[in-house]
């Protein structure tokens, strides 16, 4: 691979890094690990990208593909090595002002597997047959993944909700 | 209908802070040129090890390993785009290919694929002498005559999920409420339709005996079904942290269940409904669900990814065999997805599915049916 090839690539990153950054905030639930799973999925791209581009000529959704892999095996990894700790999983937030903070708060804590679901579902606007496409799994498990992750943030907003209730009684 | 499809719109879209494009930049390239440098040292180095191996096989010094059976390669055959599905009717081996949504016959006498046929569907299942297609999309089922290759489309149900095949009908249950169908795989029409009081939805679902089904739920219980009452005879919550995804398979008196949360697998005595065996599973790709997959032959079989198929004994659930899968040049387990498999013909057939840049295979090892 010719990595002087890369003026379009160069471009491709200037359109849709923004737009790249958000999507792996929503897989992540952080910038700064959005920003990583970026990076990683660049570079990857790059050296690749000449191949990227000779088929069908869709990088963003490579770039998306390898997003969502790279992070379920991140999160593996990470949680291989914590299946003996006794501390729950805590909510990470953003140092960013807080928006709709009890949804996010929410969001970061489903599985990365629900999340990137959610993630592709919500902020991508694919159709469960293209996500199972993208991730490699059976449109039924799309489907309930996505039905799983909802009904855990519904939970997840009327305990938040009952919680905000019980503050204000007091 | 509550807001939260909107909100969740909103708060994944809202802004963000973006770093300076052009360093960002500068930071990839440097190190898509760092990975360019490392992948070029571990060719080097494979191919150095490679000499060092050939010349010592020359000069006699090194013993010839034994060939492993079940790492041996009878063919490889180029397919469409993710060969998700395989089954063996006939006189042929059959392979959908989710990307293309198509379907492909091959000749195992010549190992030449045909051209493949568009049949919109990404999943299939053999059920005796058909092919059952699903198109995801609408969860249309339609069963495909590989004799005749004609297409009869399932009136009056729709699915995207659980099936299997008794051996003379295919049961066929409702993702979206708890319809159950018999279907005559002939003539594509409906025989039965139930609903069984207690069960939500069907995911995975493994024929038992005649009257006896098993099948998971989205919520992640197993439910034992007596088809004759149409009735629960039993709700088990064999993984109680996993919801996402369960398989099973019905094996003489066990049932066995794989979970890929945490990935193991259980063998529970279908009688009592009591775990009598636990088995932690290593997968070969984080990426990937282990799978169950029995066969028409009566074989059972787990998939721990793309590269790596046991060969279970189906009384101890035991691994007995375990064929590793020649994957693409310069690409590991974590760049495929695990693809479908299919026994016949004295070999196993294993759909080798690599990311979206690289046309599928399909890979012929030699395997015959234990006694």
């Amino acid at each position: 691979v010719r990595l002087d090839q890369g003026e379009e690539f160069d471009d491709f990153v200037r359109a849709r890094l923004p737009s790249l950054l958000r999507f792996g905030r929503a897989l992540t639930g952080s910038e700064a690990a959005a920003a990583d799973l970026v990076q990683d999925a660049l570079e990857r791209t790059l050296v690749r990208w000449p191949r990227v581009i000779s088929h069908g000529g869709d990088p963003e959704g490579y770039v998306r593909r390898v997003m969502v892999t790279r992070n379920i095996s991140a999160w593996r990894r990470v949680r291989r090595e914590r299946l003996a700790a006794e501390v729950p999983e805590r909510v990470c937030t953003d140092p960013e002002p807080a928006w709709d903070s009890a949804l996010w708060g929410a969001v970061v804590t489903l599985p990365p597997r629900q999340r990137a679901v959610i993630a592709l579902r919500y902020y991508e606007d694919l159709s469960e047959a293209e996500i199972a496409d993208l991730m490699g799994i059976s449109p039924g498990t799309v489907k309930s993944q996505a039905s799983h992750a909802l009904a855990k943030l519904r939970s997840a907003l009327q305990a938040s909700g009952a919680q905000d209730d019980k503050a204000e009684a007091n | 209908m509550d807001d939260l499809e909107p909100r969740l719109r909103q708060v994944l879209a809202r802004p963000l802070n973006v770093p300076v494009v052009e360093a960002f930049l500068v930071d990839v390239h440097s190190g898509a040129r760092r990975r360019q440098r490392r992948r070029t040292a571990g060719l080097a180095t494979a191919c150095a090890i490679v000499l060092l191996g050939a010349s010592l096989l020359f000069t006699g010094i090194s013993q010839r390993p034994e060939p492993q059976p079940a790492n041996e390669q009878l063919a490889r055959i180029a397919v469409g785009n993710g060969p998700c599905c395989v089954a063996t009717v006939g006189d042929s081996i059959w392979v959908l290919n989710l990307r293309d949504s198509t379907l492909q016959r091959i000749d195992p006498a010549s190992n030449r694929a045909a051209e493949p046929v568009y049949v919109n569907a990404k999943a299939m299942a053999p059920a005796g002498d058909r092919l059952l297609l699903i198109d995801p999309n609408l969860g249309n089922l339609s069963l495909f005559d590989p004799a005749t290759e004609n297409i009869k489309p399932i009136k009056g149900f729709a699915s995207r999920g659980g099936n299997v095949f008794d051996g003379q009908s295919l049961w066929l249950g409702s993702t979206n409420n708890g319809d159950l169908v018999e279907v005559d795989p002939t003539s594509a029409r409906i025989l039965t339709r139930m609903t069984i009081p207690g069960v939500p939805n069907y995911d995975s679902m493994t024929m038992a005996s005649d009257h006896e089904l098993w099948a998971t739920t989205w919520d992640g219980d197993l439910i034992q079904i007596d088809l004759r009452n149409q009735e629960v005879v039993r709700r088990l919550r064999p993984f109680p942290e996993a919801t996402d995804f369960v398989s099973i398979v019905a094996a003489g008196d066990h049932l066995f269940a794989v979970s890929g949360q945490i990935p193991r697998l259980l063998r529970i005595d279908q009688k009592t409904g009591r775990i009598t065996a636990r088995r932690p599973l290593t997968l070969t790709s984080p990426n990937s669900f282990p799978r169950l997959s029995q066969q028409p032959d009566g074989t059972l079989w787990l998939m721990r990814g793309p590269d790596q198929i046991d060969l279970l004994d189906p009384q101890t659930g035991e691994t007995q065999t375990t064929h590793r899968v020649p994957l693409t040049n310069g690409h590991d387990a974590t760049q495929h997805f695990a693809g479908g498999i299919a026994t016949g013909f004295d070999s196993l057939w294993v759909g080798v599915w690599p990311d979206a840049l690289e046309e599928g295979a399909l890979v012929r090892q030699p395997f015959s049916t234990p006694p």
